[in-house]
């Protein structure tokens, strides 16, 4: 045997004495590790005061220690080629967020503003509003953006939050894998595998304006080599801050749904899930009386994975979503239907091939309101593609390439084409820089499309929004307690949705694709853990859009108010300190930049400050207090350019939370 | 202009961190590296090498071909013994081929598995183990696969008789099958 022979295994630089797992340079990851083995490893063992002693477990043991429940495999990220951000399950616990999108504005470049108590903007890397359109969003590979208007309805996508394993956030183009849409970023939230929600969890939360929430969660082992989970919760929100009046923005929300994992061998994966939501959202519109909307959708989910002889890995996806929602303006019934293989194998040395078709089809019916309305009322509308991707290993390793491109045919803006080229050099497993640039589309939403005003179609020159991105970026594990992350980008965007005015009567317009500029950001995230029971986040985003109106556009309106919909800086410092074994003190401060809208429409800076303090009362139980909002007695997120907006107020809950 | 000057702080900042960056244990799949290395361990004892590859008295060779951050686990194990033979760990960063140095377990971790030939038998008196869907169709002798959170073991007996190693009956009723 030859092989390239490293240092010598550091046998000279193991100190004298005992152990070389010295306790005090462990991670809290280590450290849970260690009570937990207690627990599994015989105390005979636990006793030693080394139970990782490699020397002295033995092979019964090694088979019982839960690994990656642990370490939850968070290793490729530090080498990932992109700028990806993973929020862990331990850190939306530790921020008390009540929802999905208070969770995002802990992540760095992506916008996330309050419109009133129940609706949300959410964005990657600027155009950021209530219909943003540029990302995508994913719930255990089911994809929640609604085609309709191409953007999230954050009010009724939801899940359990104790039930989120991670969010990971891809800032940049995703579409080379992930498809059109994804073209600024994409959200990709993971909840646990029933294997780790075994047993009973009860919640029940009280506040003045998280005002009530009771969740119920159980998992359980229906045969040896599955488990499975049932979860109900539902909620209720005050309303939100207005000058005079009643806000009206208030809401009330149940949801239900189930997981059911099956491992019948060491290959195979089986994964089947679905939920059922009904939620009414209110809604106070300055132009029309004041409504409750309906939202009511179910889902049900199921992924099949098998590893394969030739170290390969198969996945295929199969996801059905029924959606109803009933506003005044418009009324939506759709049903989604995706489907997804995906391949991926080692065909040489140094070369991972990925390679994938997927399909979808979205099947709507419509009522039109008062104004607007839209041609088709029914429509089916399928997407198609087909991606391949490669990796490649070059000098040692060290540095990757990869390359790899989509190609999707969808029935509003027909072949779209969407290369990437990503290299990457890792010299170690703690230091990453990589640069990427790619192509990404975003096609005609069914609103944009299909929307007649005054009989008048108004988007049928519409067509796909594009974008050519430019990233830079390096992460680094500075030493044990010491981590960041870096990247730089530069969004070149052309063929942008443009509002063409052609008359003082404001329903007199026509979508075109007469905008284009840059967006341009920086974004850092970096983490500090002076000790095991401390540690402290800060996430900074610089963004800089640029855009402005072709020749002979008659937009005058949409550059100001996208430029303006976006703060320029963001910034978010985060503690979590173990104060004693049982007790939690947690604190968030962000600075959000003013929205520079055009007035009315802009909105001031603000600083917020959010504390938590959870009581470990006894194993299994736990209380929580929990501020929100706390510098201020309202403040504003989001201008008043196209939705009534209310402000959030400060707040207070208690949480409590029993595991059995 | 305030956009240059953040740009060019970061790049600053960068490029100093760059300059300062010291070895660090990578900290997240910490366990998993010590639960596998620990496995290595376990199996060494329940296998029986043939006597011309492994002379009483003489060194155990315990080859890996895995990344640094196995460097520190593997330290533990460089300082023992196992029925009268010393172990000696050798770390390997690249696959090139055969060669006179004689190892009796050769663990490749999944990051380095890119870099076997698809060819790639193990020898008479070397015990292969592998951490990576695939390894026994490729001719390896032990796998270790998750399962549900845990690490669990295949075994390839057919590979195991062709390299000369005789498997406990313990180790093979622990094995998946």
């Amino acid at each position: 045997m030859q092989f390239i022979r490293v240092a010598p295994a550091r046998e000279g630089s193991r100190k004298a004495g005992c152990c070389a797992f010295k306790t005090t340079a462990f991670s809290w990851h280590t450290r849970m590790a260690l009570s937990l083995l207690a627990l599994v490893v015989p105390p005979v063992h636990a006793a030693t005061n080394s139970p990782l002693d490699i020397k002295h477990l033995s092979l019964e043991q090694l088979m019982e220690i839960d690994v990656y429940s642990v370490s939850r495999r968070l290793e490729p990220y530090q080498t990932a080629p992109s700028a990806i951000y993973v929020l862990t399950a331990e850190e939306i616990r530790r921020s008390r967020v009540t929802s999905i999108p208070e969770a995002l504005r802990l992540v760095p470049g992506v916008q996330v503003a309050r419109i009133d108590s129940n609706k949300w903007a959410v964005s990657i890397r600027g155009f950021n509003s209530r219909t943003s359109n540029k990302l995508l969003v994913v719930i255990d590979g089911h994809s929640i953006y609604d085609p309709l208007f191409s953007g999230v309805l954050w009010e009724s996508r939801d899940v359990l939050i104790e039930d989120i394993d991670r969010i990971e956030v891809v800032r940049g183009p995703g579409g080379t894998l992930w498809g059109a849409n994804a073209v600024n970023g994409v959200i990709n939230i993971v909840t646990k595998r029933a294997h780790d929600t075994q047993g009973g969890l009860a919640i029940v939360r009280a506040g003045t304006e998280e005002r009530a929430m009771g969740g119920f969660r159980y998992g359980w082992q229906p045969a040896k080599d599955q488990d499975a989970r049932v979860y109900v919760k539902a909620y209720e929100r005050d309303t939100g801050y207005v000058p005079s009046g009643s806000a009206h923005d208030g809401i009330s929300s149940g949801q239900t749904g189930f997981r059911w994992d099956w491992t019948p061998n060491t290959r195979d994966e089986l994964r089947i899930s679905g939920d059922y939501f009904d939620v009414t959202a209110e809604e106070r519109n300055t132009l029309l009386a004041t409504q409750n909307v309906a939202h009511q959708g179910s889902n049900l989910s199921t992924r099949w994975k098998r590893s394969l002889a030739d170290a390969g890995t198969l996945r295929a996806v199969l996801n059905y979503d029924h959606f109803q929602l009933n506003h005044v303006q418009l009324g939506e019934k759709r049903d989604t239907y995706e489907f997804e293989v995906q391949h991926g194998f080692i065909p040489a040395p140094h070369h991972q091939f990925t390679w994938g078709v997927d399909y979808r089809l979205s099947r709507d019916d419509l009522r039109n309101g008062p104004i607007l309305h839209l041609d088709p009322s029914r429509r089916n509308a399928a997407t198609a593609g087909v991606f391949v991707q490669d990796t490649l290993g070059l000098f040692d390793e060290l540095w990757h390439l990869t390359a790899g491109t989509k190609f999707e045919r969808n029935d509003y803006s027909g072949t779209e084409w969407q290369p990437g080229l990503r290299v990457s050099w890792t010299p170690d497993t703690r230091r990453t820089a990589w640069a990427s640039a790619a192509r990404a589309v975003r096609v005609p939403s069914r609103l944009e499309t299909d929307l007649v005003l005054n009989n008048v179609p108004v988007g049928k020159g519409f067509d796909s929004e594009r974008l050519n991105a430019y990233e830079l970026g390096y992460r680094q594990q500075l030493n044990a307690s010491l981590w960041y992350d870096v990247s730089l980008f530069h969004n070149s965007y052309r063929s942008l949705l443009s509002k063409e005015q052609f008359s003082t009567n404001p329903l007199d317009f026509a979508i075109e694709n007469q905008l284009r500029g840059y967006t341009r950001g920086m974004e850092l995230a970096a983490r500090w853990k002076p000790s095991a029971d401390s540690a402290l986040d800060v996430s900074y985003s610089f963004l800089q859009m640029s855009l402005h109106a072709a020749a002979g556009s008659f937009d005058t309106t949409s550059v100001p108010s996208l430029e303006g919909a976006s703060p320029r800086h963001q910034l978010v410092l985060r503690g979590a300190f173990d104060l004693q074994d049982y007790m939690q003190f947690d604190g968030t401060l962000r600075f959000v930049d003013k929205l520079a809208g055009p007035a009315p429409f802009d909105v001031p800076a603000y600083t917020e400050l959010n504390l938590g303090l959870t009581w470990l009362a006894q194993p299994g139980l736990d209380i929580s207090l929990v501020g929100q909002n706390l510098l201020h007695d309202h403040h504003a997120e989001q201008s008043i350019a196209s939705l009534a907006v209310t402000e959030a107020e400060r707040g207070v809950y208690l949480k409590s939370s029993w595991s059995f | 202009m305030r956009a240059r000057f953040v740009f060019a702080i970061c790049v600053y900042a960068a490029t100093i961190s760059f300059c300062m960056a010291e070895p660090a244990q990578s900290q997240t799949a910490l366990l998993e590296q010590q639960v596998k290395t620990s496995y290595l361990y376990n199996f060494i004892q329940f296998v029986a090498w043939p006597e011309d590859a492994l002379n009483t008295g003489s060194k155990f060779n315990l080859c890996v071909l895995a990344g640094e951050e196995y460097g520190t686990t593997l330290t533990d194990l460089a300082a023992g013994q196992i029925d009268g033979h010393e172990i000696a760990v050798h770390r390997f960063d690249q696959f090139a081929g055969t060669d006179g140095l004689n190892c009796h377990l050769l663990f490749i971790s999944r990051e380095k598995f890119t870099l076997v030939p698809k060819d790639f038998n193990g020898e008479r008196g070397m015990l292969t183990i592998g951490d990576m869907p695939g390894f026994l169709e490729h001719g390896g002798i032990i796998n270790l696969v998750e399962v549900r959170g845990k690490i669990r073991f295949q075994i390839n007996q057919q590979a195991a008789q062709r390299a000369g190693l005789t498997m406990s009956s313990k180790l093979l009723d622990l094995a998946m099958k």
